[in-house]
């Protein structure tokens, strides 16, 4: 188990170092660096210009550019973001716990929900419940992502129940106001993510557990005569759950996608939304920094799940 | 059709394998090794205008042996002859030539035509690759062979879909017999046909060793079908060729201990039936 | 194989793209026209019945988009409107539907510039539609072409093939858009935002299809028929051409149905964060770019209908593979 985790470590490192080279070398195909965004400023003078340019080091080759980013990297500052002045790493810490927040929160939610409803569709003998929860999620699937979003806020911003944007830290005040406040807040970001995850998810877990019950041995304990509620709990749910398992892996960058968006729209202060302000004004360093941490993000996901995996499935072990 | 070779002047062996060797398994740098042989040192040789049986017990390497026979497997080292010489280092050509001239039929009828190809096409694929003969010429073959395995001219235009099991492995064997090969390889071909009717093509296909010096090697498990045929019988046993002789002395007096159980097993009519 | 909702299915999504088609005469006004003294103007209701309650068999719309009461204008077919080129060839003025001047028909309302809605919806399913179908087809080739060679060789082929596309799922999809997107021109001319929208998106779509494929090639090589045709001598363009591929269609034309209207909604995302389809050019994404103000959330309900126009399709589309896939339901993704 030690040699698997330490190979998939490994693996993980590997793949951030080619992402970090590949992001790099597709900055210098890239017409207009932060400057050239700054010009559409006119009070900015070429003069100015080339001397930011310079201070900040965008006048220099790739690699020396490259090499000072990895001196950077080592001091836990991951290069330096123009916009904002400050290290790229400060800036994307507190956003990169937002995001986490956000998206931890959607995944216990909608896997939860994604669990009773796909079990539910699987094993009800209702025809009319399976059909009513198909067709709802078949059109909660269809539903863009943007206007699940939209369609929250302007249910907010109609009833007024719910606070839009941010995330509402108040400096003053005790913890359990301010964490009533970001609760608050978290209501509109959270539901739009699990509306938007929940869909598939249902989908995998009916079929995953239609499986299960439709193996073999499934068949055979039905015929000793165990009982249907202890054959779900005990046999068929988990042997559902390995697949869901792998699923898992995968659906965390499905999260963290998603996040973004409604990041974006509800004005969440991640992860995303920096990055897409950042792309905008070219704000390099940021860029390549928040890709990286989300590649991360997904890559502990899925070591996380193929440790599970191979903690839970047995088959995986003989294999090796 | 195959060139008529008196049996008498035949020296070279049709084909001849020596020193054949197939592992399975990957000897990397950081795995142990986890090698297995599936044919372990193999000298074997088959003689032209020959019935000779390959038996032995699931997993000894038979039909791996067959597929390196045909090509369909690179042994890991070791030769295949084909009229004494290395098929493996011969050009091309040779190589084509050698591909038309020995057939294999495999074991399972369903997998073995493809579903949505008619029974004609099925049987005349190998003339369409090889750019053998017009389209009517293949079409005639076709009919021709379909006849000899008995299979009515009606199911001509049918998908294979249509056909039962046994007869898609009908139309398997019409496609090895198609392009006039010198040998076929039937590999447990015949599991998925009646009695009668492996009887009858048994028939035909010692017809044909007679008029065309068809070579046949049968691969299986039923001695008694195979002894009615096959002349020589040679035994594998753990990827290796323990035994080997003439079908009669394999009878009577098996040396190697499996073929001892083979011949005990085989089931006798008692004495009143008819033989 | 087709009937009963798959059917629907088809014929709703065959009227969208038929509509998207003649864009141009379906739609009562020209996508760019302004009417600017009808700025955020809500969609025009449309009576049969009116103040005194007489029945009309032509339906009509009151003056000022509904105010003017005592104005009566009725929908014609076939009307005079702005100018434009059918199927890009002929010139033409005539439009599908709609009201004589000075009465105006906004089904879906207007915009902060007063432009109509619905014609910018329809003139923005030519963009959305087509760029979604497109990356479609380059993701499926290319998954099919790295994916059957890594099915069918095997080897070291397989293996790189492999890992790439670990790394491709490995990432989330939409920052690996936007990485994608951020490298390539920002301010490019509409046809070249066009096509690079098409390109990124299809091609860093490829790793899904190309498992899917190389599963497929991998089962498919060992069939029996393909090693008996390999006795034969057959090649691996015959052999991929006459046994593999004919198998591999429904799976392909299944892959299409998912694959599309999610490539559809990832340019909606796309152009609605900016990064898409740029104004003036209207296209499903960048429509509901607007709505995002809050002054347009509370008092323009209206701005968020052009969304559901996707949605209608891609439900369409999901259906039909689920058709295709057979009873058990495809899973998307």
């Amino acid at each position: 188990m030690i040699r698997f985790a330490v190979r998939r470590i490994f693996h993980a490192a590997v793949l951030l170092v080619l992402i970090s080279l590949c992001s790099f070398a597709l900055l210098q195909l890239a017409p207009g660096d932060y400057v050239d965004a700054m010009r559409l400023d006119v009070s900015i003078s070429p003069g100015t210009a080339a001397a930011l340019r310079s201070r900040y080091g965008l006048d220099r080759s790739l690699p020396s550019r490259y090499f000072s980013w990895w001196r950077s990297v080592v001091r836990g500052e991951f290069g330096v973001s123009f916009a904002y002045g400050m290290p790229v790493g400060s800036l994307l810490w507190p956003r990169m716990k937002n995001t986490l927040l956000l998206a931890a929160i959607a995944a216990i939610g909608s896997w939860f929900i994604g669990i009773l409803l796909g079990v539910a569709t699987a094993i009800t003998p209702s025809r009319v419940l399976e059909h009513v929860i198909r067709s709802v999620m078949s059109a909660l699937l269809s539903t863009p992502d943007v206007l699940i979003g939209l369609a929250l806020l302007l249910l907010a911003v109609r009833t007024g129940l719910f606070p839009i944007g941010g995330m509402g830290l108040i400096d003053s005040g005790s913890t359990s106001a301010r964490a009533r406040d970001v609760a608050a807040h978290l209501v509109l970001p959270v539901t739009a993510l699990v509306l938007i995850s929940v869909p598939v998810l249902v989908r995998y877990v009916e079929a995953a557990v239609r499986d299960a019950l439709r193996s073999p041995f499934i068949q055979a304990a039905r015929a000793h005569g165990i009982a249907p509620w202890r054959i779900l709990t005990g046999y068929a749910l988990p042997a559902a759950a390995n697949p869901l398992i792998s699923l898992f892996g995968y659906s965390i960058g499905g999260l963290v996608s998603s996040s973004l968006l409604v990041e974006v729209i509800m004005g969440w202060p991640g992860l995303g939304s920096l990055l897409l302000e950042s792309i905008f004004s070219r704000d390099v360093h940021v860029v390549i920094g928040a890709t990286l941490v989300s590649a991360l993000f997904l890559i502990t996901g899925n070591l996380i799940a193929d440790l599970l995996l191979y903690a839970t499935d047995p088959r995986i072990r003989v294999e090796r | 059709m195959a060139a008529q070779v008196p049996l008498a002047c035949s020296s070279t062996p049709l084909i001849a394998v020596h020193g054949l060797i197939k592992e399975y398994g990957r000897r990397t740098l950081f795995s142990r090794a986890r090698v297995t042989r599936a044919i372990d040192n193999v000298d074997f040789h088959l003689e032209n205008a020959s019935a000779m049986a390959l038996i032995g017990a699931s997993g000894s390497g038979k039909s791996t042996l067959a597929r390196c026979i045909v090509g369909l497997e690179s042994p890991t080292s070791g030769s295949i002859n084909y009229r004494g010489r290395d098929i493996r280092r011969a050009p091309r050509g040779e190589r084509s030539e050698y591909r038309r001239n020995v057939q294999i039929v495999f074991q399972e009828p369903a997998a073995t035509i493809n579903p949505r190809f008619t029974a004609e096409a099925a049987i005349s694929e190998p003339l369409r690759i090889a750019g053998i003969g017009s389209p009517r010429e293949r079409r005639e073959a076709a009919l021709y062979w379909m006849g000899q395995l008995g299979l009515p001219a009606e199911y001509a235009k049918r998908p294979a879909l249509q056909l039962s099991g046994g007869e898609r492995q009908r139309l398997a064997i019409a496609r090895a017999l198609i392009s006039s090969p010198e040998a076929i390889i039937f590999d447990e071909s015949f599991s998925a046909l009646d009695l009668p009717l492996a009887s009858r093509i048994l028939t035909l296909l010692a017809g044909l060793r007679q008029s065309h010096n068809l070579t046949c090697l049968f691969i299986g498990h039923d001695v008694t079908m195979l002894a009615r045929i096959c002349s020589e019988v040679a035994v594998m046993y753990a990827g290796r060729i323990v035994e080997r002789e003439s079908m009669q002395t394999f009878l009577r007096s098996p040396a190697h201990r499996y073929s001892r159980d083979l011949v005990r097993s085989i089931p006798h009519l008692p004495p009143g039936w008819p033989a | 194989m087709i009937r009963g909702k798959s059917a629907i299915a088809c014929g709703v999504l065959a009227s969208i793209h038929g509509l998207a088609l003649v864009a141009n005469f379906a739609a009562p006004y020209s996508f760019a026209a302004q009417q600017r003294e009808f700025a955020w103007a809500p969609p025009t209701s449309v009576h049969w019945l009116d103040r005194h309650a007489h029945f009309h068999w032509r339906p009509f719309v009151y003056g000022t988009n509904g105010a003017d009461e005592s104005r009566m204008y009725p929908l014609r077919f076939f009307v005079r409107g702005a100018s434009y080129r059918f199927a890009g060839l002929f010139p033409s003025s005539r439009h599908l539907f709609g009201v004589d001047a000075p009465g105006v028909l906004f089904l879906l309302g207007t915009d902060g510039f007063g432009r109509d809605q619905f014609s910018r919806l329809l003139a923005g399913s030519r963009i959305s539609l087509t760029a979604g179908w497109l990356a479609a087809i380059l993701s499926l080739a290319l998954g099919t072409v790295l994916g059957g060679m890594a099915g069918y060789y095997g080897g070291w082929l397989d293996d790189l093939i492999m890992r790439m596309s670990e790394i491709s799922l490995a990432l989330p999809w939409l920052y690996l858009l936007l990485a994608g997107r951020a490298f390539l021109p920002l301010d490019a001319p509409s046809s070249m935002a066009y096509l690079i929208l098409i390109s990124v998106v299809g091609i860093l779509g490829w790793a899904r299809p190309a498992r899917l494929i190389r599963g497929l090639a991998l089962s498919l090589r060992e069939r029996g028929y393909v090693l008996a045709a390999r006795t034969f001598g057959a090649s691996g363009p015959y052999l991929l051409r006459t046994h593999i591929l004919p198998d591999a269609a429904p799976v392909l034309l299944t892959q299409m149905a998912l694959l599309a209207p999610q490539y559809i909604m990832a340019e909606v995302t796309l152009s609605f964060l900016g990064l898409g389809i740029d104004e003036p050019v209207p296209s499903w994404g960048n429509m509901l770019a607007g709505v995002q103000h809050y002054h347009v959330l509370t008092s323009s309900w209206w701005m968020l209908l052009p969304g559901i126009a996707p949605a209608v399709v891609a439900l369409c589309c999901f259906t039909i593979a689920d058709a295709l896939a057979g009873r058990r339901g495809v899973v998307p993704l």
